[in-house]
């Protein structure tokens, strides 16, 4: 048994010093955050421009790229290391910035105009990453390594820690590996909120020589990118939830469904698969311990209910996927009819810290009934857009104004959307609510995967709604009838009000409308459907009533109900919205106030775009 | 497509069950949609009925059963990009290309389609070129985006 | 055995048995459109939902597909199940306007009228998938399966022309609820324009005949086999041969 020991820990700890070595060398190095977002941004021209600087100058400067770091706004990030000084994160860079930043890191010197914060020593004038409002009520457990690693290396994972849980775990019974995540209170982060432990004991104690273990990276709902972001980021911390999971519950197979609109996310995984498999932390006999399991990915073609457990075994299977009726579930009777578990990405990626932290740190952190942090995506209207990951029981308020920075524009706070199309709208009078599954619940919307979405006053709640059904309505899957039809009717019904031709008993009609969907289908896509429905009415039917009896758009949202206006106060006759419409719609003169001829208007707001003096109203 | 070229697909991604619709993505990004013949080769070959393929082949959104341009626009449609005006670029893209949505232009070079989130939210609005992401996209940049592509 | 409690009467049934089953042996009428007890059940048209309690928790469920279990106390006719079934019929009512059986169910449960917008005055399929089940389970032909997906989901052959796997069996037509599907007719006509008498019978296709030439000159609508099997068993001889296992 201790030569086993020495072999697991000699490829760890050579593994290790590798990679403490690539994460602060001796000499400089410069991090760009290449995650999706960041190459949106400009983050490869960056990579670029940096590398060629430092090759024509022979620079001793190392060159790297890594995730995301969550700050999305200040896109594209770099990081810059110098060594026994101080590691710091420059925001909104160009090209130029960078090769100007190049040459102040090859003489050791701080940018301070450019930085965002110290993430490593100190700096002189620049504030640590804790000392900045969108950082320091955060909590960065799952992301811990998001935007601080390379995702690529095994080894700078390993020199952070990873892969102790799974050593450790391997040395466990798999009974106390899954009493640890009974007692650490996780609970599933892909939406429905169910124990971790006790999906996993499900399994264990179900009957069946082959059983499998799926992560669910299929992150349909729109707004929420958390699990891309740590498919991209952290991919071994992902794998290595995985392996946990499956010697926890006795499997030697394991799938990843990844989305196809994810292509990075998938690399990642596939590259982090490919290195685990090289130094023998997947595949036969992991670390000396006899256990043997293997991952495969497998890919989703454009569907959102492949979220959905049943359906989307029934795709990895190459069935339509429809979802199925649930008992039996998954956990008895999966995949290929063997008990199977199932866990979202960034529940896995939880399981290795827990594992290594022990359950009672994690149940430290969190609320009574929700324990530990959740990551959201903190979108839409909002100042500091972004990743952010927070104790579970911290307020909404905290959320979008203290780390979110509030509304831009100096405009209103009207709703903030949580939990996907599956969510709620929740208003700003509900603001003080603590975060967790249960107030979530209670108010109507979910914590769903963790979408955030801002909505300010020029917003339509009504509008909003009518995307969430139109959504919907394109991603049901069709086989059981409260959800095909009663979406189909409810989105019909909403469109009507958006267009002024709503009649005040269509809102009973709604409500009804919206129960039975509830209540009466088949899966949960279906079953919390009407959340958004069922919240605007609660929270907003003012702004039904403007649709329906004044037929007033009031947040200037809804085509039919809105027309377009010069102000002739602003209006200084530039000519600029006369170029960009493409109606031919504005007239006038240049240094004249100008004219929208509503007969020609399509409401396309190019003009409104366009205008820099704020001339054009929408009433 | 040629029978060699789907044998060649299956050896990669392997012949059972959770490799299937790895290989119709396979053969779509090929043949820029799921043609007739070569569903009838993957049905015989893999022993999966006509009627299987042809719902998946319905089902997915990424698959098409006639071909797609040379490069495909996706417009995300998500939460945050339908919030920060993704309809209007959509609409947009529509007017300016003369196409229905999901329709491709007579000159075979877009196809412009809704995609349902690109996860790429804090960028909002976005579009998607081929694998080319663009965010804080306004619909009076549009034409300069287009024109990048040949 | 267990036991549980359907409307207040308590009923001892075999493990295995679903809430379904279980009701109809106590003469409780619950609606279905997508069961048919020789196929697996499916779950798809939300009818036959009824209100669970288990222990302190209250569900939905819909009582095709839920086994029964010890403890339990179902509600098939609460005021929300009540409440919610009658807003699913004027779904289906604004579906299927034509449909006999959708209307039969209406009046039954006292829907007389639909609220909601009819998009296609003639459709009468209530996507209960039946006919694709049974092909699928029953025949194992695999002919026809859903097409598309939400609102444009159908039920089709493949490219909407392949018919070469349909036996003609008529499996499909006999189970559908609506009379909307109706290949066998069709598909018979075709196989007899193409291939003549020189085909096998679709009973020799499903196995369940083993002689080689039909006695009957592939007339099917006459067919000795056809007619003996429903009037001895009283269903599809595709249907019967599942559940009786009998060749």
């Amino acid at each position: 048994m201790e030569g086993v020991m020495t072999s697991r820990s000699g490829v760890l700890e050579s593994l290790r010093a590798e990679g403490v070595k690539s994460i602060s060398p001796d000499c400089s190095k410069i991090t760009v955050g290449m995650a999706t977002c960041g190459i949106a941004q400009g983050a490869r021209g960056i990579f670029a421009a940096i590398e060629e600087e430092v090759a024509a100058s022979k620079l001793d400067i190392a060159v790297e790229s890594t995730a995301c770091i969550g700050f999305c706004q200040v896109e594209p990030i770099v990081e810059v290391y110098l060594p026994g000084k101080s590691r710091t994160l420059y925001q909104q860079m160009t090209p130029d910035k960078s090769r100007e930043l190049v040459a102040a890191t090859a003489r050791g010197e701080v940018k301070k105009e450019w930085a965002l914060c110290t993430v490593e020593g100190t700096a002189e004038g620049i504030p640590a990453m804790k000392e900045i409002p969108f950082y320091k009520k955060q909590l960065k457990v799952v992301t811990r390594n998001c935007g601080f690693i390379s995702p690529r290396s095994i080894a700078e994972y390993i020199a952070r820690d990873g892969y102790l849980a799974l050593s450790k775990a391997l040395g466990m019974k798999s009974d106390e590996v899954i009493d640890e995540m009974s007692h650490s209170g996780l609970r599933g982060r892909g939406g429905a909120g169910f124990p971790t432990g006790k999906k996993w004991s499900f399994a264990r104690n179900a009957p069946g020589d082959q059983k499998y273990v799926i992560c669910n990276g299929d992150e349909g709902d729109p707004g929420a990118y958390m699990d891309r972001a740590v498919m991209e980021g952290d991919p071994f911390a992902v794998l290595e939830g995985l392996t946990i999971a499956a010697y926890a519950i006795g499997s030697s197979q394991g799938f990843l469904y990844t989305r196809e609109e994810y292509p990075l996310a998938r690399e990642m995984m596939d590259n982090a698969i490919e290195s685990a498999k090289k130094y023998g932390l997947l595949g036969k006999n992991i670390l000396g311990s006899g256990f043997d399991f293997d991952v495969r990915i497998t890919k989703g073609a454009g569907s959102f209910v492949c979220g959905e457990e049943t359906a989307l075994i029934a795709s990895i299977e190459g069935k339509l996927p429809n979802p199925l009726p649930r008992p039996p579930y998954p956990a008895i009777s999966g995949l290929f009819g063997k008990p199977t578990v199932i866990n979202n990405v960034e529940t896995l990626a939880t399981v290795p810290q827990i594992i290594r932290n022990g359950a009672d740190w994690f149940s430290s952190m969190g609320t009574e009934s929700t324990k530990g942090t959740k990551i959201f995506s903190l979108v839409g209207k909002i100042n500091n857009n972004g990743l952010v990951e927070v104790p579970m029981g911290i307020s909404l308020r905290e959320i979008v104004f203290d780390i979110g920075g509030g509304i831009p524009k100096g405009r209103k706070f009207k709703a903030v959307q949580s939990g996907g199309p599956s969510g709620g709208l929740i208003p700003e009078e509900c603001l003080d609510t603590p975060v967790d599954y249960e107030h979530l619940e209670a108010l109507g919307a979910i914590m769903g995967s963790g979408g955030m979405i801002v909505a300010d006053d020029k917003t339509c709640m009504v509008d909003m709604t009518k995307f969430f059904f139109d959504f919907l309505n394109y991603e049901s899957c069709g086989k059981c009838a409260p959800c095909r039809e009663g979406i189909r009717q409810a989105h019909d019904i909403l469109e009507d009000i958006c267009s002024g031709e709503g009649k005040e008993e269509d809102l009973e009609t709604l409500g009804e409308l919206a129960h039975t969907v509830k209540d009466f289908s088949l899966c949960a896509l279906g079953g919390t459907a009407p959340n958004s429905l069922l919240t605007t009415l609660r929270y907003f039917k003012d702004e039904y009533y403007a649709h329906i009896k004044d037929k007033r758009c009031p947040a200037g949202v809804c085509k039919k109900l809105i027309t377009y206006h010069v102000d002739p106060e602003k209006c200084s006759g530039c000519r600029v919205c006369i170029k960009v419409c493409p109606q031919g719609a504005i007239s006038g003169e240049l240094k004249k106030v100008h004219l929208i001829d509503q007969e020609k208007c399509i409401k396309c707001g190019a003009c409104l775009e366009a205008c820099k003096l704020d001339a054009i109203i929408v009433e | 497509m040629t029978g060699e070229e789907l044998d060649s697909i299956i050896e990669e991604k392997g012949q059972d069950a959770p490799a299937l619709v790895g290989i119709l993505q396979e053969i779509q990004k090929r043949e820029y949609c799921l043609p007739f013949k070569t569903l009838g080769m993957v049905s015989e070959k893999l022993d999966v009925p006509m009627s299987r393929l042809y719902g998946l082949a319905t089902f997915y959104k990424s698959f098409t059963l006639k071909p797609v341009g040379r490069h495909t626009v996706d417009v995300c449609m998500g939460t945050t990009c339908y919030v920060c005006g993704g309809q209007l670029l959509m609409d947009r893209l529509l007017r300016d290309l003369h196409i229905p949505e999901g329709g491709t232009t007579s000159d075979r070079k877009f196809t412009v389609q809704p995609v349902r989130c690109l996860g790429c939210c804090s960028i909002a609005p976005v579009i998607r070129v081929d694998s080319d992401v663009f965010g804080h996209v306004t619909q009076n940049q549009i034409p300069k985006i287009l024109e990048r592509y040949e | 055995m267990v036991t549980l409690e359907i409307d207040g009467q308590k009923v001892e049934v075999e493990e295995g048995t679903t809430v379904l089953q279980a009701a109809r042996k106590l003469g409780i009428e619950i609606p279905t459109l997508c069961y048919n007890e020789a196929i697996q059940p499916y779950g798809a048209c939300r009818l036959c939902v009824v209100e669970v309690i288990m222990g302190n928790v209250s569900r939905f469920q819909s009582s095709c597909s839920l086994p029964v279990a010890d403890g339990m106390t179902v509600k098939t006719n609460s005021e929300s199940v009540l409440r919610g079934r009658k807003v699913l019929l004027e779904l289906y009512l604004a579906r299927c306007p034509q449909s006999k059986e959708v209307k039969e169910l209406c009046e039954r449960y006292g829907v007389t009228e639909t609220r909601f917008k009819t998009f296609d005055k003639m459709e009468d399929c209530v996507l209960c998938g039946l006919c694709v089940r049974v092909c699928d389970e029953v025949v194992g032909a695999h002919a026809i399966d859903f097409v598309g997906r939400g609102t444009e989901r159908r039920v089709d052959v493949p490219f909407e022309r392949l018919w070469d796997k349909c036996l003609a069996c008529g499996a499909c037509t006999y189970v559908c609820p609506t009379g909307h599907i109706q290949n066998e007719g069709r598909r018979i006509g075709q196989l007899r324009r193409n291939l003549g008498t020189e085909r096998k019978c679709r009973y020799m296709l499903m196995g369940a005949v083993s002689s080689k030439i039909c006695p009957n000159n592939y007339e099917c609508w006459r067919c000795e086999y056809d007619q003996r099997t429903e009037y001895q068993l009283g269903n599809h001889p595709a249907l019967a041969l599942k559940t009786t296992g009998k060749k």
